[in-house]
Order: C-alpha cells, then sequence, then structure tokens
C-alpha cells in the first residue's frame, strides 16, 4: 500500500516536472492542494488561497519571459497514512525566450503531501538555493595529509 | 511524447545491481538511467559499483603501485591500534 502510495507521488511529482517544461500553469496547479503553504525561495510566504493564487501569477509570468526545463531528484518519498513527505532537488534550466540566455540553478526541496479524494496534492512546499559543496576545515586537513603521504611513498 | 515517471534516489539504489546486471523491465530502466544522468550523487555509486563489477567479472590481475602493500598494511596496523 505504502509503495502505491509512493508510485502515486512519483507520478504526481512527475505531472509537477512536465508542467514546468510544458509551461502549463494550470496543470502544475492542479498538482497542489487548496490551501497549500508555499514557502519557495525567493519569494514571499504564502498561505491558503493566496498562495495558489500567487503560484499562478508567478509562473504565468514566469512562462512568458522563459523556457524552463525542470530536472525533479527525489531522494525519498515517506507515507505515513494519509500525508507523506518527499525531499530533494530541483534543477532548473530557464532560457530567456528573447535573448536564448541560459540560467542554471539548483535548489533543495522539501514538500509534504496529503491525499484529497484519493489523489496526492502538496500540502506545504519549502525551498532554497544549493550552494556549493565545501569540505569541512578537518576533512581537508586530513585530505591534504593523505596526498602528501602518498607523494612522499612514491 | 511517453513521460518517464520520476524514481527517488533510495529506489535507484535499491535497483543498481540488477540495473548493471540488465536484469530490470525496459520502463525502469528508463526511470534509472534519466535519474543517474541528472543525479551526481547516484551516478557516483553506480559508476562505483559497475567498477567493481567489472573488475571482479574479468579476475584480472592488476599491478599495484610500488609501496602500496607497505602503506596498506601500516595503515590496517593503525586502523586496528585505534
Amino acid at each position: 500500500m505504502v509503495k502505491d502510495d509512493q508510485h502515486a507521488i512519483s507520478v504526481a511529482k512527475t505531472e509537477y516536472r512536465e508542467a514546468y517544461n510544458n509551461s502549463d500553469v494550470q496543470r502544475l496547479l492542479a498538482v497542489f492542494a487548496p490551501g497549500f503553504t508555499d514557502w519557495t525561495d525567493g519569494e514571499p510566504s504564502f498561505y491558503g488561497t493566496e498562495a495558489c493564487r500567487a503560484l499562478e501569477l508567478r509562473t504565468t509570468e514566469l512562462f512568458e519571459k522563459f523556457r524552463i526545463e525542470l530536472f525533479v531528484i527525489i531522494i525519498d518519498i515517506v507515507v505515513k497514512g494519509e500525508i507523506a513527505f518527499d525531499w530533494g532537488w530541483h534543477k532548473v534550466r530557464s532560457t530567456d525566450r528573447q535573448t536564448g540566455e541560459v540560467i542554471d540553478s539548483k535548489y533543495r526541496y522539501f514538500e509534504t503531501w496529503t491525499k484529497l479524494d484519493g489523489s496526492w496534492k502538496i500540502k506545504y512546499i519549502i525551498s532554497n538555493k544549493e550552494l556549493t559543496p565545501k569540505m569541512l576545515p578537518e576533512e581537508e586537513s586530513t585530505a591534504t595529509a593523505q596526498a602528501a603521504a602518498e607523494k612522499a611513498a612514491g | 511524447m511517453e513521460q518517464i515517471i520520476l524514481i527517488t534516489c533510495i529506489e535507484v539504489r535499491r535497483e543498481l545491481s540488477s540495473y548493471i546486471e540488465e536484469d530490470v523491465s525496459p520502463e525502469l530502466r528508463a526511470r534509472i538511467d534519466q535519474h543517474v544522468s541528472g543525479c551526481a550523487g547516484c551516478k557516483a555509486v553506480y559508476d562505483g559499483v559497475r567498477n567493481v563489477l567489472t573488475l571482479v567479472s574479468t579476475g584480472e590481475i592488476i599491478a599495484l603501485p610500488r609501496g602500496f602493500s607497505a602503506r596498506l598494511y601500516r595503515h590496517l596496523q593503525q586502523t586496528s591500534a585505534d
């Protein structure tokens, strides 16, 4: 049963990706629950019916200006009865429809899902921009020491 | 155009050895292909597993760099002492 729900959420998340990749606002909105919470990176927080309207306006403007290629990496989907959560990355390539300029961005996301009339919908989304990976100071010094030792050993 | 349904990192890693052994359905293969093409973490795990299986299956004797055995022995001694 959990496996079926995980698969259903994968399908819904595929719809989310396809909505972006086809610049389809209504298809995107259909993946969200009415009254969801939107804490998307770079945007003000929106709640309830305002969130749906804000997402509609934002993506309409986005799709007019850019062609979007969304690549979704879901790390895991956890189902607990009628709610679920998933997290991962959204890799976004935005191509300016006028100039052809390409912008690549990567976001970490966390979502909760709710089951409404048998369909899984996003109830809460939070995302923030991914940063360049960095080693911890102790790992960096260990790696440097190991490299020096291997060089000395020939 | 046919939509390839997303797959999670957890599922990809669970299916990796079957995927490498070509023991998965065409549908699952397409989903894993798509995921691995864009997920650096799963690509690294996939490359690692594939390399190990290739090395094990060929049965070739691989020449180790000079001093490797001594360094490995020293490291094992240090690790067991800790």
